[in-house]
């Protein structure tokens, strides 16, 4: 019979597809990612590319290393740390109040919607060098530079979600004669709370990329991570800076993996 | 007749398009606040006046409005200016058009290949997760002072809305049309074109409006870090220069380039996708 001669390469059944069909992405991914390295590792060694124009990836493996137990390195983590986590806190609150304020008073938001729409259509990084005039090269005007990234959405996200309430309960809740306080814990809050950790997470992301922005502006004059990318460039330690690119990506995708798990555990209501 | 509520004010509808200038024109129920906006501007403009000219805050920090509009003159006569100007502009451009063209090509590549899309949709997002303007020492050295390294930041920095978006809206597309083209007899290609890539450019205009963003702001910040022309390295130079009025300038300058961008892209989305009752 005919099946009985017919090959079976793969150890599967009609209902189940076979263990490549399920998985095979995740090799394609991973093969990907190690295949590029190691044509980067290759080239380097081959003399292809300019090894200190592009470091190979072992030779950044053993910087990373070495960087991460020194104190010097430290002291330019917390700079960083320090000016990110202050920069959102204090965006946060900038735009969590605002955002408050345009919502839940309308004539205010009529009146200074062109403003808001101007303001959007600013690349806030340009206010980063003019906060290093006016405060100096420590961490005061990197923390302003993240604060004026990173309110911006979170106060779009919070008015949004404080105003674009579902329309029949708020008709309810005014026939039923619920005062505007009632109104706004029982109803707005908590439809406006999966836009806010929404507009958090992207707040987030954008202190740190203003905190860096600021220490890539004010440059050898300050403590961070920023600082030492363009440092170790300009000192042609290549290694030591795609070292440090490392640890800031590596830092930029935990922060947004914990901030994504926040917002499950937080706003559960939405899955 | 209930009285109108905030849920159907166009400026909020607008602005929750959570898209950068997302925002539409005001109707005309909003525009009686016109008045009161204009009188914002105008005590904001005299406080501020006021603030610089009697000391209150340092010139430096804040210099009048007066000052400021008096300087303008000298920024635009500079015989170098144009080419500030024009290096932004094609910088801007050029890395927004390669970065969309990449962002098109992923989206679609992953939108049409199941495999492709759960092996690389991760690792994309991946990338997007992390802070790319910590590349922009890295691009200079690669790519040198010029506008190539300014495109290849604004590229990194821009292509990844414009992908998603191409991702997410080619797969908009109802399974009822999709039954109607195949049964016509349609080629797959005919279907993508005639079918799938017109239901998905509303979504693509959306994320090109996005990407317009960020094209401008990897243009800059890369000429923060180093550049020997452009709006931005001007601005950093004039900063360091203490000339401060005209880095007011040239920030009230860049807001209104990239208004102006803005609403050309806009026209062209209104002029494409003239299909479209809501934005």
């Amino acid at each position: 019979m005919k099946h009985a001669e017919r090959a079976a390469p793969l150890p599967a059944s009609a209902a189940r597809p076979g263990h490549l069909a399920r998985r095979g992405h995740v090799y394609l991914a991973i093969g990907t990612v190690l295949g590029l390295l190691a044509l980067w590792e290759l080239a380097s060694a081959l003399r292809l590319v300019h090894p200190v124009l592009f470091p190979p990836p072992s030779k950044v493996a053993v910087a990373l290393v070495r960087l991460l137990g020194q104190d010097y390195f430290m002291r330019h983590l917390r700079a960083t740390a320090y000016v990110t986590t202050l920069g959102l806190i204090f965006g946060a609150l900038l735009g969590l109040v605002l955002g408050a304020v345009l919502a839940l008073v309308p004539p205010i938001r009529h009146t200074l919607y062109p403003y808001v729409i101007a303001f959007q259509a600013l690349p806030k990084i340009v206010l980063a060098p003019l906060f290093v005039t006016a405060f100096g090269f420590g961490p005061e005007s990197k923390i302003a530079t993240a604060v004026a990234i990173c309110f911006f959405p979170l106060m779009l996200n919070t008015m949004v979600g404080l105003s674009l309430v579902d329309a029949e309960a708020l008709k309810l809740m005014r026939a039923l004669r619920a005062s505007e306080w009632q109104i706004f814990t029982k109803l707005r809050l908590p439809n406006a709370l999966p836009h806010i950790f929404a507009g958090l997470q992207t707040s987030i992301t954008f202190a740190i990329t203003g905190a860096l922005v600021a220490e890539l502006v004010t440059g050898g004059g300050s403590d961070g991570l920023g600082r030492l990318v363009d440092t170790y460039g300009q000192q042609l330690e290549t290694e030591l800076q795609f070292a440090v690119v490392v640890i800031v990506s590596l830092i930029g995708v935990a922060v947004v993996l914990a901030a994504e798990w926040l917002d499950r555990r937080i706003v559960f209501w939405r899955r | 007749m209930a009285r109108p509520t905030e849920l159907d004010d166009p400026t909020l509808a607008g602005l929750a398009g959570e898209t950068p200038g997302g925002g539409d024109l005001p109707t005309r129920r909003e525009r009686r606040y016109w008045p009161a906006s204009l009188a914002v501007l105008v005590v904001f403009l005299a406080t501020w006046q006021y603030a610089s000219r009697s000391g209150m805050v340092h010139r430096i920090i804040l210099p009048a409005p007066t000052d400021i509009a008096a300087d303008v003159p000298f920024l635009v006569t500079d015989r170098d200016f144009l080419r500030h100007f024009t290096t932004t502009l094609w910088e801007i451009v050029g890395g927004f058009v390669f970065g969309s063209l990449v962002g098109l090509a992923l989206g679609t590549a992953l939108a049409l290949s199941p495999l492709l899309r759960r092996a690389y949709l991760p690792l994309v997002t991946t990338f997007q997760a992390t802070p790319r303007v910590i590349l922009a020492p890295v691009v200079i050295a690669w790519f040198g002072f010029g506008a190539e390294s300014k495109i290849v930041q604004a590229i990194i920095l821009c292509f990844f809305p414009v992908f998603l978006n191409t991702l997410v809206g080619l797969s908009l597309t109802e399974e009822n049309a999709l039954k109607l083209m195949r049964s016509l007899g349609a080629t797959r290609w005919q279907t993508f074109v005639k079918l799938r890539l017109p239901d998905a450019l509303p979504t693509i205009f959306a994320g090109l409006k996005v990407a317009l963003t960020f094209a401008m702001i990897g243009a800059i910040i890369s000429e923060f870090v180093g550049a020997e022309y452009g709006l931005g390295y001007l601005l950093s130079r004039y900063n360091f220069e203490l000339r401060i009025t005209l880095v007011y300038a040239l920030i009230v300058l860049l807001a209104l380039l990239g208004l102006a961008l803005y609403l050309l892209l806009d026209w062209l989305d209104r002029k494409l996708v003239f299909w479209r009752t809501t934005p």
